[in-house]
């Protein structure tokens, strides 16, 4: 048996962890692993009358060379955003430009027929797929085309529907409540109203979760717009009561204005050039007289090591997905559901998006979260 | 007429600027020293603000303006980051009309005042005999005019910048290059992942230190910094070339806030002034990333590079002290404590090529600190020059001469 992997979309720590033990396990079975670089670009830059094309976009993989990666973030095997179904021009190999001449318009091209005949080359029997919505999303339109399919989920917003968690969330989260912490030196010295960004545009839950860990004051979320007034005198009024005279709100980039209230609130500048945090920074110091701290937590929050949760929850669906091959289930994702390791359909992916249970777990009012009745929930709350 | 007293006499200290790690430990040197050599100690709270801010009367609430403090006070806050007295960037020496406080406003109307007189009243008030502020040149130079009105005054150098005239080296300073690193660190993997150009931003004002001491350190392939003026296509050929080379197919510039494009200015974002008459800088990494992906095809086969933009901003500064910013700062402080006792003043405490000395504190008005390109930057390769290291002090580039 000749297994396939490739990771995709935005790097998260415990992909690594999750391609060691996958490596590990399926070489201990006794079978071959080969990895796929940079995604779904590996496959599409792979000429298979190229042997150093082949070479240059994979790597096979063994216990030395991956002995240690389980220590660091990122993906070895490197990642792509780019999406086989959907190639620009600048991104069609130079090799395929002949062949496809027929077909590549202005616009995009599809070249999943090239795809299938590179997996026909590689001699894959089957292809786990790590990555996010964006990446599993082709894996599905690969398992339409009869390609046995293994899908990982990972992403640290987690928002890959048909699974209750994906690899890389926790550490974000762990990330972001370590920075936030490390704000509050600068924040209490200066009296401050600090505003710290998240990354997460569709979804709330990794803001939702810090600022409930982190004891954020507030949290913006993107499926509750908010009204920049209302934000600020709930803020002056959490900074009059901290003993060390600051305030602390937590945003997704994705957080919405709630439309009709900004033309009434005066000072406001909306400005679609700069992200919302640093928007509502400014309408904080010039609307509420305080001063403000900005910062945008961006890529730190993906980067560095795993935490132990990410280790553990890459660790076991590496586990989970070697189990899944061996016993010719395929075309699964693995999963996590109420608690409880599983797997799905990899279709799942596509039916649907994953939602943030708004209603049970924030506060629109008071702009925070609210978390309540832990009884019988499981481990992430829902 | 506050109320303590003491034979020896009453010390007040403050911490004006931003915040950094290092300021704690350092009021905790100077009052663990003074009180156990008989002085009594005096915390005024947020900088200028509350010797600026205090009301003249035994029955007014000042607890906003200062605080006694003890060694069970210092001891627990000197292990932390930032400082328990609170800082902020108000001038005495001129405050706008809207910040003057309520009970002054009768007496200064001006649109901007001069509160001098009104400090120098409230240190009598208080009973202060020596006064040590801690803080970055703005700071200072309101310690500077105290002196020149005959206050005893030894002032302590703090700022990330490390742009204070007269010392090799500025409390926060190390904690910030510690910082910088460990975060570049961290992203490498995001960078490598995605064989991106990985851009940091970092604060520095004026001064390229905060750039230049971690790339020098290994935490990036090239620098740009404000005292030098690249060339955006030289910029995007070094670090195309960086990544090529590099087996993980990634490269990482560090650029100063303040830093400029040939022909270009100084990137104003807001065009807003703290109460120093300081512009705020920021977004040049995010311009320069955007140039890079413009410039990259030519040196990449045709192919754009993309890249990951980092502004580090506080969390250079967030946090707890490193090794050195706890070291220095109880150098200092004790270094502050020796002249009080000899009852010397109108001294700046600081180090100079690589050791403990003190300075008139007037050099801090006198004269801008910023990184001799000639002597330390490669004009050639963006990035200091790594060669003739015998000799020169800890922090190598950063001694007035």
């Amino acid at each position: 048996m000749r297994i396939g992997v490739l990771t995709g979309g935005g790097d998260v720590p415990g992909v690594n962890p999750c391609i060691r033990t996958l490596a590990y396990r399926a070489i201990d079975e006794g079978f071959e692993v080969l990895g796929i670089r940079r995604g779904w670009e590996g496959l599409l830059f792979t000429n298979p009358d190229d042997p150093i094309s082949i070479k240059e976009n994979s790597l096979v993989l063994d216990k030395i060379n991956t002995r240690a990666i389980d220590r660091t973030g990122g993906t070895i095997l490197h990642t792509s955003r780019i999406n086989p179904e959907n190639v620009s021009v600048e991104n069609i190999p130079e090799f395929l430009i002949s062949n496809f001449s027929n077909v590549i318009q202005n616009e995009s091209t599809d070249l999943t027929q090239h795809i299938l005949k590179v997996l026909e080359r590689l001699r894959l029997d089957v292809l786990v797929v790590i990555g996010g919505d964006d990446t599993l999303v082709y894996a599905d339109r690969l398992h339409n085309e009869n390609i046995p399919i293994i899908a990982i989920p990972k992403t640290m917003d987690n928002d890959v529907y048909g699974t209750d968690y994906t690899i890389g969330f926790s550490t974000a989260i762990t990330r972001s409540v370590e920075l936030i912490h490390q704000l509050r030196t600068s924040s209490g010295s200066h009296e401050r109203i600090s505003v710290i960004e998240q990354f997460g545009r569709k979804i709330g839950e990794v803001c939702l979760v810090t600022a409930y860990l982190a004891s954020a004051d507030r949290c913006i979320i993107p499926e509750i717009p908010f009204e920049p007034g209302r934000l600020l005198s709930l803020l002056l009024d959490d900074r009059r009561k901290n003993p060390s005279k600051y305030a602390m709100v937590l945003m997704s980039e994705g957080a919405q204005y709630f439309e009709p209230s900004i033309s009434e609130t005066p000072g406001f500048n909306e400005d679609q050039g700069l992200p919302v945090g640093r928007l509502t920074a400014e309408f904080i110091k010039t609307e509420g007289k305080v001063s403000t701290l900005y910062q945008h937590l961006a890529y730190l929050m993906r980067s560095g090591v795993s935490d132990s949760l990410d280790l553990m929850v890459a660790s076991n669906f590496a586990n989970l997905a070697v189990e899944l091959i061996q016993s010719k289930n395929l075309g699964r994702m693995v999963s996590l559901k109420d608690g409880h390791y599983t797997h799905v359909p990899v279709t799942i992916i596509a039916e649907n998006r994953k939602k943030l249970d708004v209603a049970n777990f924030y506060n629109p009012e008071e702009y925070c979260p609210n978390i309540k009745s832990i009884m019988d929930m499981p481990l992430f709350l829902y | 007429m506050a109320n303590v007293s003491s034979k020896k006499g009453v010390i007040g200290i403050l911490t004006g600027g931003g915040d950094v790690p290092g300021l704690n430990p350092a009021i905790r040197a100077v009052t663990i020293r003074a009180l156990r050599e008989g002085y009594q100690v005096i915390g005024l709270r947020r900088g200028w603000a509350g010797l600026v801010d205090l009301i003249r009367d035994p029955k007014a609430d000042n607890s906003s303006c200062y605080q006694i403090l003890t060694e069970e006070v210092v001891n627990k806050a000197g292990r932390t980051g930032g400082t328990f007295l609170h800082s902020s960037r108000t001038n005495p020496k001129s405050v706008k009309k809207n910040s003057i406080p309520e009970h002054l406003k009768d007496k200064y109307s001006d649109e901007v005042n001069d509160l001098i007189p009104e400090v120098l009243e409230n240190l009598a008030y208080l009973g202060i005999d020596y006064l040590i502020p801690i803080g970055g040149d703005d700071t200072l130079s309101v310690g500077v005019r105290l002196y020149q009105e005959g206050f005893k005054v030894v002032a302590i150098p703090k700022t990330m910048d490390n742009d204070v005239p007269g010392t090799d080296y500025c409390i926060g300073f190390s904690t910030c290059i510690t910082r910088t690193i460990q975060l570049s660190n961290n992203l490498r993997t995001s960078a490598g992942s995605h064989e991106r150009f990985l851009v940091l931003e970092v604060f520095g004002r004026y001064a390229g230190f905060t750039a230049m001491l971690p790339t020098m350190a290994g935490a990036a392939n090239r620098c740009v910094i404000p005292e030098y003026k690249f060339d955006m296509e030289h910029l995007t050929e070094l670090l195309t070339y960086d990544r090529n080379n590099n087996p993980s197919k990634y490269s990482v510039l560090l650029a100063s806030e303040g830093a400029m494009f040939k022909g270009g200015e100084m990137v104003f974002e807001k065009t807003t002034t703290d109460a120093f008459g300081h512009a705020k800088l920021g977004g040049i990494g995010d311009l320069i990333s955007e140039e890079l992906k413009k410039h990259s095809p030519k040196f990449n086969n045709g192919r754009t590079i993309n890249t990951i933009t980092q502004k580090l901003s506080y969390l250079t500064r967030g946090g707890d002290p490193d090794a050195i910013d706890s070291i220095v700062p109880m150098a200092y402080g004790n270094l502050a404590l020796d002249l009080i006792m000899k009852d010397i003043h109108g001294r700046l405490v600081c180090l100079r090529n690589g050791r403990y000395d003190n300075v008139p504190v007037d050099v801090v008005t006198s004269s801008k600190k910023n990184v001799n390109i000639d002597k330390y930057y490669n004009h050639d390769r963006l990035r200091p020059h790594y060669h003739t290291f015998a000799m020169k002090p800890l922090f190598i580039m950063t001694s007035d001469n």
